[in-house]
């Protein structure tokens, strides 16, 4: 399992039922552009989130998507002049409303996929994952696993490697002054002398750049051929194992419980009203040409509800799976 | 009927560069009966991993072979692909490289679902051996936070679940240390003895295997020498001077006392078994130290006055005042912290001097952050607090636990050639990048002979690059790859190029680790030369009898602080656990006696 995923311990759901439930979320995040059905959409998924646990990983990536929302905001209304409603600026320069009101129900869109796919990697292990794809795709599953394994492998290599990089000529001499450690960073090039390469030799900047670019290059060099090595033995073991002789089979199994049949009959039910109100036009307000939307039309109708209800299951299940605990 | 069957079997490897096929099996007729413990020994290169792994069918490597082998009478080359794959397990020695998967549940289940058994099988075998080993609580980790001794008992796992008949072990306690080996060791000898599972072993360190063993299969260039069960065995090689070294040290002394004294109906393997030998002796033995008392206690006397000295004891104010210095001294330690987490300190206020010519060891069970120390004493890592403070232009040459991360080229020549070059220690009429490339494209013998590298002095030590490299003994590997050697060559090839960068401290990590005797021997004996030519080594070891035979000062790194500096003959004579095998049998006797060498001269058995 990978670190920091705090699952539901008490309720199983299979994960191909999980799959296909974010699936709609995301389509839906796609498809509606009404601000009612985003707004409760975006506090919704919040609080799903928040009862699953922030990863570091979304904190990242919000603080990458902000400014990009904000830049979202600020440009659609500057190139996109279409829309009725005008707001000037400047004597000759003006955005429209519809802009605007695109703009941020765009990067509302946005925020909401990037929040689905953080809760997406909280419900579902990768293991799940691979459950579901090593029926149909075995090899494909097989190499993501191995990958899973090698890459850290790689990475504490290359540690390896780059630490005795930090000694001159890989670790065989170190030259020492005293209290003068700073010169162990300096590394001898071996540039050979044309004309061309001492100018570049006499300029500092281009010297380091090649420096470090040699320094690198050697490094990964001695990282790849230990790692090839290494991986004779893998594949030998792999083979000694019985890889490749049979059709291969998976040691995880999940059955379908009473949960998950109740799971997909409710979101049967609301995902078949929701798209019947998307097909008469609810949840989809049109922007352009002319935005004509008032704070005080509140969508209360069938389909808003079907579509509030289709969002709570898993967070009915996340409570419920605390107040069990406590 | 046996069954593993050799018969006459001979295998060479098919070499496009070498027309000469040189037979790497020659003539094994060998029979294993069912539930066999076998111990393979021999130098590297030897055959052994080619014995085993022809006996793995997917695993056999290409070549021409004559002979047979069956395995339950069937030949391994037509057997079927099933039985192959689950009746014969094959352990490889480094556990890394083995597991192929990132979780250990995953691993475990790996084989199963390759031979394509339903879950429901899958997981009833896992439970099993879960249960057996008592691995519940690592089964959802991932690989990468187990230990190596726990990374090598998921591999066994991994084979057992397909439930083998055989088990084929490469040196599987190599890369271990001793107490992950002594686990290894005790689940196989449960395995073999419960449930009569054949196991195959090769294996360099056998004083604790051979207790254990059925028989043992001494080979060497590719032919059986010995073969016959472990007590006899040992009686057999008595006057042989290559594998007299792999028999235990109980052994070892025995031969030497049952030469005076007689010998006993079976040869001791074990401690236990030592004891009761010495024990038919008790009363001369008694009498001989009380002779050597005798006639040595003015010296005796001095050795039981001179206690140990206990590093956080023994600081006069001169130590400890920073001023204070020391010719001699050549790397100073003064109050080193290192931590790699916050709040998880692996160094702890440690104070030390690196003297010049001194051969140091540092012991210390696992995890006590002997690398550690050295990568802090080296500058790889920088300490959290305190200083480490070097002599002015000194030179210092560290070397990893895994030799093969310093090698960058494609030829050993070329790796020396770079040393040279990079040492900044001649002159551009000496040696420069025309030389370089002009060297480089002679052939093997020309370049071991030519006069520019001949010609060039070396600081630390008397030999010229011919002497050197024959000291060495590699003179016919030098136009191989580095990868293509073994790892005791490797450790040889780093110090040449140590040597022709005129380093003056040489800092190894491990040096000892999967060596077999005979290159153990080497090692020590290139190490003691390099020291009194005027090098300064600091080496850490798992290995008690090197240090013990070797080092003349010993630290001990226990709870993130040097713990005892001393001379190791004194460490170990007053250690009851952590101690050599020689000392732990002959000390009721003996105390002072650390090596078998000790013993000799202790008892007169020259």
């Amino acid at each position: 399992m990978l670190k920091g995923t705090i699952k539901m311990e008490l309720t199983r759901i299979h994960p191909a039922v999980y799959i296909l439930y974010y699936f709609i979320m995301i389509v839906l995040a796609f498809i509606l552009r009404d601000p009612y059905f985003l707004l409760s959409f975006l506090i919704l998924i919040l609080v799903l989130i928040s009862l699953q646990g922030i990863s570091s990983e979304l904190k990242q990536i919000m603080k990458l998507f902000l400014p990009l929302s904000i830049l979202i905001i600020i440009i659609n209304p500057l190139i996109q002049k279409k829309g009725v409603h005008r707001i000037y600026l400047m004597k000759n320069f003006f955005i429209t409303y519809e802009a605007i009101a695109f703009g941020i129900l765009t990067s509302l869109a946005l925020l909401i996929v990037i929040l689905i796919f953080s809760s997406y990697n909280k419900s579902v292990t990768y293991q799940e994952m691979l459950y579901i794809f090593s029926k149909k795709l075995p090899i494909i599953s097989m190499i993501i696993v191995m990958s899973l394994r090698f890459i850290p492998l790689i990475n504490s290599r290359v540690g390896e490697v780059k630490k005795l990089n930090h000694l001159k000529a890989n670790g065989i001499e170190t030259k020492l002054d005293n209290n003068n450690q700073d010169k162990l960073e300096e590394f001898d090039t071996n540039i050979s002398d044309t004309k061309f390469l001492k100018k570049i030799n006499s300029s500092k900047k281009f010297q380091s750049i090649i420096k470090e670019a040699k320094i690198i290059g050697k490094i990964m060099g001695i990282t790849v051929s230990w790692s090839l090595e290494e991986s004779m033995f893998t594949a030998k073991s792999m083979k000694a194992r019985g890889y490749k002789s049979y059709k291969r089979t998976s040691y995880l199994s999940y059955d379908i419980s009473l949960t998950d049949i109740i799971f997909l009959v409710l979101i049967f039910i609301t995902v078949s009203i929701i798209v019947l109100g998307i097909i008469q036009g609810y949840g989809l307000t049109d922007i352009y040409p002319s935005l004509d939307f008032a704070l005080s039309d509140l969508p209360l109708n069938i389909y808003y509800f079907a579509f509030i209800i289709f969002l709570l299951p898993l967070i009915y299940l996340e409570i419920r799976e605390r107040m069990l605990w406590h | 009927m046996a069954l593993i069957e050799f018969d006459n079997y001979s295998f060479s490897y098919l070499n496009s560069a070498k027309k000469e096929r040189n037979k790497t099996l020659e003539n094994i007729n060998l029979n294993i009966n069912f539930g066999d413990f076998v111990l393979l020994c021999g130098p590297s290169g030897c055959g052994k991993t080619t014995l085993l792994t022809n006996l793995k069918k997917e695993l056999m490597p290409n070549g021409a072979s004559e002979g047979y082998i069956r395995y339950n009478g069937t030949e391994i080359s037509k057997l079927d692909d099933s039985i192959s794959a689950c009746e014969i397990g094959y352990l490889f020695q480094n556990p890394d490289s083995q597991i192929v998967t990132d979780t250990v549940i995953q691993e475990i289940a790996f084989p199963l679902e390759n031979i394509g058994l339903p879950t429901e099988e899958i997981r009833n075998r896992i439970s099993e051996i879960v249960a057996f080993f008592g691995i519940n609580n690592i089964l959802h980790k991932n690989v990468n936070e187990l230990s190596g001794g726990q990374k090598q008992l998921i591999n066994l796992c991994s084979l057992l679940v397909l439930r083998p008949k055989v088990l084929l072990l490469d040196e599987p306690m190599s890369q271990l240390d001793p107490i992950a080996s002594y686990e290894f060791l005790s689940i196989v000898r449960r395995l073999n003895e419960e449930f009569s599972i054949t196991i195959i072993m090769s294996e360099h360190k056998a004083d604790r295997i051979f207790p254990f063993i059925d028989y043992a299969v001494f080979l060497k260039e590719g032919k059986i020498i010995y073969n016959n069960n472990s007590h006899d065995i040992c009686n057999d090689v008595i006057n042989d001077k290559i594998f007299v070294n792999y028999l235990p040290s109980v052994t070892k002394i025995y031969n030497e006392l049952s030469e005076k004294y007689g010998k006993y109906t079976n040869t001791p393997l074990s401690i236990r078994q030592g004891r009761k030998y010495l024990n038919t002796i008790h009363d001369e033995l008694i009498k001989i130290n009380k002779d050597t008392e005798k006639n040595n206690c003015s010296d005796d006397s001095d050795v039981h006055l001179t206690t140990k000295k206990y590093n956080t004891k023994k600081k006069s104010i001169k130590d400890i005042l920073p001023f204070s210095k020391d010719n001699d001294t050549l790397i100073r330690m003064e109050g080193v912290y290192f931590a790699y987490e916050k709040k998880n300190l692996i160094l702890k206020n440690i104070d030390f001097k690196l003297n010049k010519g001194e051969f140091i060891s540092l012991i210390g069970g696992n995890g006590a952050g002997k690398s550690t120390f050295l990568q802090v004493l080296v500058g790889v890592l920088k300490p959290i607090k305190g200083k480490v403070k070097y002599i002015k232009n000194l030179k210092i040459a560290y070397v990893h636990q895994n030799p093969m991360i310093h090698f960058s080229k494609d030829t050993i020549k070329e790796e020396f050639l770079e040393s040279i070059l990079n040492s900044g220690y001649y002159g551009s009429n000496e040696f420069n990048e025309k030389t370089y490339n002009t060297l480089l494209k002679l052939e093997k013998e020309k370049f071991i002979e030519s006069d520019i590298l001949n010609n060039l002095k070396f600081k630390n030590i008397n030999y010229s690059f011919k002497e050197l490299i024959d000291f060495f003994d590699i003179a016919n590997l030098i136009d191989n790859h580095p990868y293509d050697c073994s790892g005791g060559e490797q450790q040889k090839i780093i110090m040449i190029k140590v040597l022709l960068q005129n380093t003056d401290v040489l800092i190894l990590d491990e040096p000892t680790k999967g060596l077999d005797p005979i290159s153990n021997k080497n090692m020590a004996e290139i190490l003691n030369t390099l020291i009194d030519q005027g090098m300064t080594i600091l080496m850490t070891s798992h290995d008690l009898d090197f240090v013990a035979e070797n080092c003349k000062r010993c630290l001990m790194l226990f709870d993130k602080n040097i713990q005892i500096d001393d001379n190791p003959k004194l460490i170990f004579e007053e250690n009851n656990f952590y101690t050599t095998f020689v000392n732990r049998m002959v000390k009721d006797y003996i105390p002072q006696a650390v090596t078998l060498d000790d013993v000799k001269s202790f008892w007169d058995l020259e």
